[in-house]
Protein backbone atom coordinates (compact mmCIF):
# COMPACT_ATOMS: atom_id res chain seq x y z
CA UNK A 1 0.00 0.00 0.00
CA UNK A 2 2.83 2.33 0.93
CA UNK A 3 4.54 1.55 -2.32
CA UNK A 4 1.36 2.26 -4.26
CA UNK A 5 1.03 5.63 -2.57
CA UNK A 6 4.66 6.42 -3.25
CA UNK A 7 4.31 5.42 -6.91
CA UNK A 8 1.16 7.49 -7.23
CA UNK A 9 2.79 10.56 -5.75
CA UNK A 10 5.80 10.19 -8.05
CA UNK A 11 3.52 9.82 -11.07
CA UNK A 12 1.31 12.73 -10.03
CA UNK A 13 4.36 14.86 -9.35
CA UNK A 14 5.88 14.10 -12.75
CA UNK A 15 2.62 14.83 -14.58
CA UNK A 16 2.27 18.10 -12.70
CA UNK A 17 5.84 19.14 -13.32
CA UNK A 18 5.43 18.43 -17.04
CA UNK A 19 2.28 20.52 -17.16
CA UNK A 20 4.10 23.29 -15.33
CA UNK A 21 6.91 23.14 -17.84
CA UNK A 22 4.52 24.02 -20.67
CA UNK A 23 2.58 26.47 -18.53
CA UNK A 24 5.73 28.21 -17.31
CA UNK A 25 7.03 28.70 -20.80
CA UNK A 26 3.76 29.71 -22.41
CA UNK A 27 1.81 31.79 -19.92
CA UNK A 28 -0.32 34.92 -20.05
CA UNK A 29 -1.54 34.17 -23.55
CA UNK A 30 -4.59 35.82 -25.04
CA UNK A 31 -7.28 33.25 -25.79
CA UNK A 32 -8.93 35.70 -28.18
CA UNK A 33 -5.74 36.21 -30.20
CA UNK A 34 -5.16 32.46 -30.09
CA UNK A 35 -8.55 31.79 -31.62
CA UNK A 36 -7.90 34.34 -34.37
CA UNK A 37 -4.62 32.63 -35.28
CA UNK A 38 -6.16 29.16 -35.00
CA UNK A 39 -8.94 30.09 -37.43
CA UNK A 40 -6.89 32.33 -39.74
CA UNK A 41 -6.80 31.42 -43.44
CA UNK A 42 -3.42 31.36 -45.13
CA UNK A 43 -3.67 31.01 -48.89
CA UNK A 44 -0.92 29.03 -50.59
CA UNK A 45 0.11 27.06 -47.51
CA UNK A 46 0.22 23.28 -47.26
CA UNK A 47 -2.78 23.54 -45.00
CA UNK A 48 -4.82 26.73 -45.22
CA UNK A 49 -5.63 26.82 -41.53
CA UNK A 50 -5.26 24.90 -38.25
CA UNK A 51 -8.96 24.18 -38.67
CA UNK A 52 -8.29 22.25 -41.90
CA UNK A 53 -7.43 19.28 -39.69
CA UNK A 54 -8.60 20.28 -36.19
CA UNK A 55 -11.96 21.71 -37.38
CA UNK A 56 -13.59 24.90 -36.08
CA UNK A 57 -14.59 23.07 -32.92
CA UNK A 58 -11.49 21.96 -30.95
CA UNK A 59 -13.72 19.82 -28.72
CA UNK A 60 -14.35 17.29 -31.48
CA UNK A 61 -12.12 14.68 -33.13
CA UNK A 62 -10.33 16.20 -36.13
CA UNK A 63 -9.20 14.56 -39.34
CA UNK A 64 -5.85 14.89 -41.11
CA UNK A 65 -6.67 16.88 -44.26
CA UNK A 66 -4.49 14.69 -46.50
CA UNK A 67 -4.55 11.20 -45.02
CA UNK A 68 -7.93 11.29 -43.29
CA UNK A 69 -6.52 9.91 -40.04
CA UNK A 70 -8.37 10.88 -36.87
CA UNK A 71 -6.79 13.51 -34.61
CA UNK A 72 -7.76 13.59 -30.94
CA UNK A 73 -9.51 16.82 -29.80
CA UNK A 74 -7.30 19.81 -28.99
CA UNK A 75 -9.41 21.36 -26.22
CA UNK A 76 -8.11 20.31 -22.81
CA UNK A 77 -11.61 20.17 -21.37
CA UNK A 78 -12.26 17.01 -23.38
CA UNK A 79 -8.63 15.88 -23.80
CA UNK A 80 -6.62 16.75 -20.65
CA UNK A 81 -3.47 15.14 -22.07
CA UNK A 82 -2.97 18.08 -24.40
CA UNK A 83 -0.18 20.50 -23.46
CA UNK A 84 1.32 18.29 -20.75
CA UNK A 85 4.46 17.23 -22.63
CA UNK A 86 6.76 20.07 -23.67
CA UNK A 87 8.68 18.07 -26.29
CA UNK A 88 5.43 17.05 -27.95
CA UNK A 89 4.09 20.62 -27.85
CA UNK A 90 7.26 21.98 -29.47
CA UNK A 91 7.35 19.24 -32.10
CA UNK A 92 3.81 19.89 -33.28
CA UNK A 93 3.98 23.68 -33.17
CA UNK A 94 7.13 23.56 -35.31
CA UNK A 95 5.60 21.24 -37.89
CA UNK A 96 2.15 22.74 -38.00
CA UNK A 97 3.18 26.40 -38.00
CA UNK A 98 5.50 25.63 -40.91
CA UNK A 99 2.67 23.91 -42.75
CA UNK A 100 0.02 26.55 -42.05
CA UNK A 101 1.99 29.80 -41.78
CA UNK A 102 5.12 28.82 -43.75
CA UNK A 103 7.19 29.83 -40.73
CA UNK A 104 7.67 28.80 -37.12
CA UNK A 105 5.37 30.37 -34.54
CA UNK A 106 6.58 33.02 -32.16
CA UNK A 107 6.58 32.33 -28.45
CA UNK A 108 3.64 34.66 -27.78
CA UNK A 109 1.65 33.08 -30.63
CA UNK A 110 2.08 29.67 -29.01
CA UNK A 111 0.99 31.12 -25.65
CA UNK A 112 -2.12 32.56 -27.30
CA UNK A 113 -3.12 29.33 -29.02
CA UNK A 114 -2.55 27.34 -25.81
CA UNK A 115 -4.62 29.88 -23.84
CA UNK A 116 -7.42 29.50 -26.39
CA UNK A 117 -7.42 25.70 -26.36
CA UNK A 118 -7.11 25.48 -22.58
CA UNK A 119 -9.81 28.09 -22.04
CA UNK A 120 -12.60 26.43 -24.02
CA UNK A 121 -15.42 25.40 -21.72
CA UNK B 1 9.05 -24.55 -76.47
CA UNK B 2 11.19 -21.60 -75.46
CA UNK B 3 8.09 -19.47 -75.37
CA UNK B 4 6.44 -21.99 -73.08
CA UNK B 5 9.43 -22.00 -70.72
CA UNK B 6 9.39 -18.22 -70.57
CA UNK B 7 5.69 -18.21 -69.78
CA UNK B 8 6.16 -20.73 -66.97
CA UNK B 9 9.07 -18.74 -65.55
CA UNK B 10 7.06 -15.51 -65.65
CA UNK B 11 4.09 -17.17 -63.94
CA UNK B 12 6.31 -18.61 -61.20
CA UNK B 13 7.90 -15.19 -60.69
CA UNK B 14 4.59 -13.35 -60.53
CA UNK B 15 3.03 -16.05 -58.37
CA UNK B 16 5.80 -15.95 -55.80
CA UNK B 17 5.78 -12.17 -55.69
CA UNK B 18 2.04 -12.01 -55.14
CA UNK B 19 2.33 -14.64 -52.41
CA UNK B 20 5.18 -12.85 -50.65
CA UNK B 21 3.35 -9.56 -50.86
CA UNK B 22 -0.03 -10.89 -49.80
CA UNK B 23 -0.52 -12.76 -46.53
CA UNK B 24 3.02 -12.10 -45.28
CA UNK B 25 2.65 -8.39 -45.72
CA UNK B 26 -0.86 -8.20 -44.32
CA UNK B 27 0.37 -9.88 -41.16
CA UNK B 28 3.75 -8.15 -40.92
CA UNK B 29 4.01 -6.84 -37.37
CA UNK B 30 5.60 -3.49 -36.60
CA UNK B 31 7.74 -3.98 -33.54
CA UNK B 32 9.09 -0.48 -33.07
CA UNK B 33 6.93 1.65 -30.76
CA UNK B 34 8.70 4.88 -31.73
CA UNK B 35 7.89 4.19 -35.37
CA UNK B 36 4.24 3.48 -34.57
CA UNK B 37 3.97 6.61 -32.42
CA UNK B 38 5.84 9.06 -34.62
CA UNK B 39 4.83 7.90 -38.09
CA UNK B 40 1.45 6.52 -37.12
CA UNK B 41 0.16 9.81 -35.75
CA UNK B 42 -0.58 11.26 -39.19
CA UNK B 43 -1.11 8.15 -41.26
CA UNK B 44 -1.16 4.41 -40.86
CA UNK B 45 2.24 3.13 -39.73
CA UNK B 46 3.12 1.28 -42.92
CA UNK B 47 5.15 -1.89 -42.40
CA UNK B 48 8.83 -1.28 -43.20
CA UNK B 49 8.64 -4.13 -45.70
CA UNK B 50 6.71 -1.93 -48.14
CA UNK B 51 9.64 0.10 -49.38
CA UNK B 52 13.27 -0.43 -50.29
CA UNK B 53 15.86 0.43 -47.66
CA UNK B 54 17.39 3.00 -49.96
CA UNK B 55 14.03 4.76 -50.33
CA UNK B 56 13.41 4.60 -46.58
CA UNK B 57 16.75 6.22 -45.85
CA UNK B 58 16.16 8.95 -48.40
CA UNK B 59 12.73 9.57 -46.92
CA UNK B 60 14.09 9.75 -43.37
CA UNK B 61 16.76 12.23 -44.45
CA UNK B 62 14.06 14.60 -45.72
CA UNK B 63 11.38 14.55 -43.04
CA UNK B 64 11.14 18.34 -42.91
CA UNK B 65 9.83 18.13 -46.48
CA UNK B 66 7.70 15.02 -46.22
CA UNK B 67 5.51 15.04 -49.34
CA UNK B 68 5.09 18.76 -48.91
CA UNK B 69 4.62 18.71 -45.13
CA UNK B 70 6.97 19.27 -42.23
CA UNK B 71 7.23 15.94 -40.43
CA UNK B 72 10.51 16.58 -38.63
CA UNK B 73 11.21 14.61 -35.44
CA UNK B 74 13.90 14.56 -32.75
CA UNK B 75 17.25 12.87 -33.37
CA UNK B 76 16.67 10.07 -30.85
CA UNK B 77 13.37 9.15 -32.47
CA UNK B 78 14.89 9.41 -35.93
CA UNK B 79 17.72 7.03 -35.02
CA UNK B 80 15.30 4.52 -33.55
CA UNK B 81 13.15 4.60 -36.70
CA UNK B 82 16.21 4.36 -38.93
CA UNK B 83 17.27 1.22 -37.07
CA UNK B 84 13.77 -0.25 -37.44
CA UNK B 85 13.43 0.24 -41.21
CA UNK B 86 16.94 -1.02 -41.77
CA UNK B 87 16.25 -4.13 -39.73
CA UNK B 88 13.07 -5.16 -41.55
CA UNK B 89 13.13 -7.97 -44.02
CA UNK B 90 12.34 -5.64 -46.87
CA UNK B 91 9.93 -7.21 -49.29
CA UNK B 92 10.73 -4.57 -51.89
CA UNK B 93 14.17 -5.17 -53.31
CA UNK B 94 13.81 -2.65 -56.10
CA UNK B 95 11.61 0.27 -56.91
CA UNK B 96 10.53 2.12 -60.03
CA UNK B 97 9.90 5.34 -58.14
CA UNK B 98 12.27 8.11 -57.27
CA UNK B 99 9.78 9.99 -55.07
CA UNK B 100 9.73 7.36 -52.29
CA UNK B 101 5.98 7.05 -52.56
CA UNK B 102 4.65 3.61 -51.70
CA UNK B 103 1.55 4.41 -53.74
CA UNK B 104 3.45 5.10 -56.98
CA UNK B 105 5.36 1.85 -56.95
CA UNK B 106 4.34 -0.54 -59.70
CA UNK B 107 3.41 -3.35 -57.31
CA UNK B 108 1.05 -1.04 -55.39
CA UNK B 109 -0.59 0.16 -58.60
CA UNK B 110 -1.03 -3.39 -59.80
CA UNK B 111 -2.35 -4.60 -56.46
CA UNK B 112 -4.90 -1.81 -56.28
CA UNK B 113 -5.72 -1.44 -59.97
CA UNK B 114 -9.28 -2.71 -59.63
CA UNK B 115 -9.89 -1.35 -56.17
CA UNK B 116 -9.09 2.29 -56.46
CA UNK B 117 -12.28 4.19 -55.94
CA UNK B 118 -12.08 7.70 -57.31
CA UNK B 119 -14.18 8.93 -54.40
CA UNK B 120 -11.44 8.02 -51.96
CA UNK B 121 -9.84 11.08 -50.48
CA UNK B 122 -6.32 9.79 -50.63
CA UNK B 123 -4.52 6.56 -51.41
CA UNK B 124 -2.47 7.10 -48.28
CA UNK B 125 -5.62 6.72 -46.21
CA UNK B 126 -5.17 2.93 -46.06
CA UNK B 127 -7.44 2.54 -43.07
CA UNK B 128 -10.41 3.65 -45.15
CA UNK B 129 -10.38 0.15 -46.70
CA UNK B 130 -8.00 -1.84 -44.53
CA UNK B 131 -8.46 -2.46 -40.84
CA UNK B 132 -4.97 -2.18 -39.36
CA UNK B 133 -4.51 -3.75 -35.95
CA UNK B 134 -0.93 -2.73 -35.30
CA UNK B 135 0.05 -6.09 -36.71
CA UNK B 136 0.38 -5.32 -40.37
CA UNK B 137 -1.92 -3.77 -42.90
CA UNK B 138 -4.88 -6.02 -42.23
CA UNK B 139 -7.45 -7.39 -44.61
CA UNK B 140 -9.60 -5.20 -46.76
CA UNK B 141 -12.76 -4.09 -45.08
CA UNK B 142 -15.62 -6.29 -46.26
CA UNK B 143 -18.05 -3.40 -46.15
CA UNK B 144 -16.08 -1.27 -48.54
Amino acid sequence: MKYKLLLCSILCFSINSQANEVDNLYKNGSAKEGQILFESKNKGSNFESCTACHTNNPKVVGKHAKTGKDIEPMATIVNPNRFTDLAKVEKWFKRNCNDVLKRECLSNEKSNVIAYLKGIK
Amino acid sequence: MNKMKKLILISVFLGSEVFAGGRDLINAPILNQTYIKECGSCHMAYPGELMTKSNWNNLLNNLSKHYGNDASIGNNELNSIRNYVNSTNTYRKSSNTSDYRITSDYWFQRKHANRININKKSLSNCSECHTPSGNGIGDENEND
